[in-house]
């Protein structure tokens, strides 16, 4: 499940805002949906996305059922300084996973 | 989709989240985008499931306590996502 995919620019300029792209294998199960038996597959999608710039919190995403399979992000963050962009994200069942990024800002 | 919002807004008026809702879906709340430092741009863009053609709504939340909201028609021709109902 800790899959993902981050997408951003090598260079930034101080002050600027930068895209930041992430998509993140996760299934989404609504809980509406059924197996072949006919027995209800439980609800699991990601309830929580955080992404925070050099330990600060920058971006949160609450999610529901309505966000597509696999989530794709994208938002832009301010550079201020060359660091790290973290993200962690959780799931009804618990799982929690991480990625991280580096920024560059010239 | 894609949100955005620009501004001007009121002095000391800072984007706090933005919430997207679904007329038609089981669960109206498609996601809250919350921004814990006032951001530069906004611009967010991530892809949803709609239950068939319908009016989503954005709805901005300031730091002052003002909502900006708008809506837009989404016409979905092929249902990607039945529930079983």
């Amino acid at each position: 499940m800790a899959d993902s995919r981050i997408i951003v620019p090598p260079e930034n300029r101080r002050g600027e805002p930068f895209e930041v792209r992430i998509t993140i294998r996760h299934a989404m199960e609504t809980g509406y949906r059924t197996d072949v038996s006919g027995k209800a597959i439980p609800r699991n999608v990601i309830m929580r996305f955080t992404c925070s710039y050099n330990g600060e919190p920058v971006f949160t995403v609450r999610m529901g059922p309505g966000i597509a399979a696999n989530p794709y992000l994208r938002f832009f963050v301010t550079a201020r300084e060359s660091g790290t962009l973290d993200f962690e994200w959780i799931d009804d069942a618990g799982e929690r996973a991480t990625a991280q990024a580096s920024v560059k800002v010239v | 989709m894609r949100l955005s919002l620009s501004g001007p807004f009121e002095a000391g008026s800072t984007l706090q989240a933005i919430h997207l809702f679904s007329e038609k879906n089981p669960v109206p709340e498609i996601a809250v985008f919350e921004f814990p430092s006032p951001p530069v741009k906004v611009e967010v863009e991530t892809r949803v499931r709609l239950a068939g053609a319908q009016y989503v709504v954005a709805v901005a939340a300031m730091s002052d306590g003002v909502l900006y909201a708008d809506a837009t028609e989404i016409l979905v021709t092929i249902a990607g996502c039945l529930d079983a109902s």
